[in-house]
């Protein structure tokens, strides 16, 4: 390969600030100002979300797509890729290591456009504290709304908001999902789409094209504008969800094509979790994807 | 082979601005290659633009040492589909598609050195898509970046990111 003249760094930076968070991890080992600039710079981070949301990684369902992720047993975050994630791992690292053993713990992680900084919320039973970047400490605030069931792991980030679903007791009421604003870091309800039809225990909460996404039963619900009950709109069926044996099984958007077709996962017990290419316009059509050629892209990379 | 170009050049600026616009502009290569380009075309490239203005428009040859005849073609291919609103998906895959990953590198640098943002954007993600399956050693090359890891240090470093570099196992990573 020839010598090129090597790019300023400044043009690194406009590369690197479009690559996958995966690669980028990788990348630290290029050399010593890459490694700082991809784990210590605060505006290479912020550079790279502003890409990643106009890129609309956001389909994926993770805030920050896999700038934290599980990663027991060593850790309950692991060691993530921006500056950020990393300062933040070091000071939430005691923590969170002594959450990790206890149940019922739910975390989130977003950027909050109020303060220009991200912040990480952990929820123990109805404990609740919140950690902004750059500070060295947990805040407490009130607590979880009471009687809440949360079964996800992890908040989904819509709008400067976590997301998740909850229920109360008794069963038999309807879920909600509880809203934490990072940006006054207090609490909202907002309300699921009426489905009478459907069993409570098949709602999953995702975000899809930036929005807040439900699916319930066989159906995929968006909420077109953030917190407005009745901006709740059917997408589309999932005609193979219809089948019986489908019926205790588990769906997540991982990628959302171009073209409309979407990538599922779907788990069923005791059989491996698969891959769909499933088109809504065409009912019926889905093909289940071998996964060594799903997961080439490096975008599918923790879902 | 110059004059050949030049006035190819020509024709096909002409045929997307407005006749009745100022005098052409004249770009020189830094292989001495002229490009006649209409002066909406001067503008999309913020460098020569700059350089127009201070000059109040009475100096039209801008000499551009950095940039190679082979490279400027596309550059200003590129501009004259922008000023035209023709930038698509399809157009942008087709121009690219010509170029391996070293020209991709001249082209951007050219982008840069000529200041026109959206082709600079676009030139970012050509790369980070085409290094996105790059092992570390081949990132280094294509940038000629010196590694300045000792062997301990890179061996740790690698050691704690050793699970961004295998695939990703679905049953491990996995939130519920």
């Amino acid at each position: 390969m020839d010598l090129l003249p090597t790019l300023p760094f400044d043009l690194i930076t406009e590369i690197l600030s479009r690559s996958p968070v995966k690669l980028l991890l990788q990348f630290r080992c290029v050399c010593k100002s890459w490694n700082s600039l991809i784990s210590d710079d605060p505006k290479f981070a912020r550079k790279h979300l502003t890409n990643s949301t106009t890129h609309s990684l956001n389909s994926l369902g993770f805030p920050y797509v896999g700038i934290l992720t599980m990663h027991p047993p060593n850790f309950f975050f692991n060691t993530a890729v921006t500056t950020n994630v990393n300062q933040l791992w070091h000071h939430s690292n005691n923590f969170l290591q002594k959450l990790h053993h206890r149940h019922r713990v739910t975390y989130g992680f977003g950027y909050d456009s109020v303060t220009d900084n991200y912040k990480v919320v952990v929820i123990e039973k109805t404990q609740v504290k919140v950690h902004t970047l750059g500070t060295k400490f947990w805040k407490n605030i009130g607590d979880f709304p009471k009687a809440t069931d949360h079964e996800q792991k992890s908040g989904k980030y819509v709008s400067g908001t976590i997301n998740w679903l909850a229920q109360r007791w008794p069963r038999s009421s309807p879920p909600f999902i509880v809203s934490f604003d990072l940006g006054n870091e207090s609490y909202q309800e907002v309300l699921l789409p009426d489905n009478k039809e459907v069993n409570d225990n098949f709602f999953t909460l995702d975000v899809f094209a930036d929005c807040l996404c439900v699916l319930c039963g066989h159906d995929v619900w968006l909420m077109k504008e953030y917190g407005n009950k009745e901006s709740w709109t059917k997408l589309f069926t999932i005609s193979y969800l219809k089948d019986p044996s489908m019926r205790y099984s588990w769906t997540k958007v991982v990628y959302v094509y171009e073209d409309g077709q979407l990538l599922l996962q779907i788990k069923r017990p005791f059989v491996r979790p698969q891959l769909i290419v499933y088109d809504p316009r065409m009912i019926g059509t889905f093909q289940f994807v071998p996964l060594e050629k799903s997961f080439n892209g490096s975008r599918f990379f923790l879902t | 082979m110059a004059e050949e170009v030049s006035s190819q050049m020509n024709s096909l600026s002409i045929s997307e601005t407005n006749p009745s616009s100022s005098a052409t502009i004249s770009l020189v290569s830094g292989d001495d290659i002229v490009f006649k380009v209409e002066p909406t075309i001067a503008k999309e490239m913020e460098t020569v633009q700059s350089f127009i203005d201070e000059t109040d428009g009475k100096i039209t040859t801008i000499p551009l040492p950095n940039i190679s005849s082979h490279d400027l073609p596309y550059v200003i291919e590129y501009c004259e589909k922008s000023i035209a609103g023709k930038i698509t998906k399809e157009f942008e895959a087709e121009f690219v598609k010509k170029l391996n990953n070293e020209e991709v590198k001249e082209l951007f640098l050219a982008a840069n050195y000529l200041n026109i943002k959206k082709l600079l954007d676009f030139l970012s993600q050509v790369i980070a898509d085409r290094i996105a399956n790059k092992s570390v050693e081949y990132v280094r090359r294509y940038f000629g970046i010196e590694n300045d890891f000792t062997p301990e240090e890179e061996a740790k470093l690698r050691e704690e990111l050793a699970w961004t570099f295998t695939g990703v196992d679905p049953d491990d990573e996995d939130e519920n």
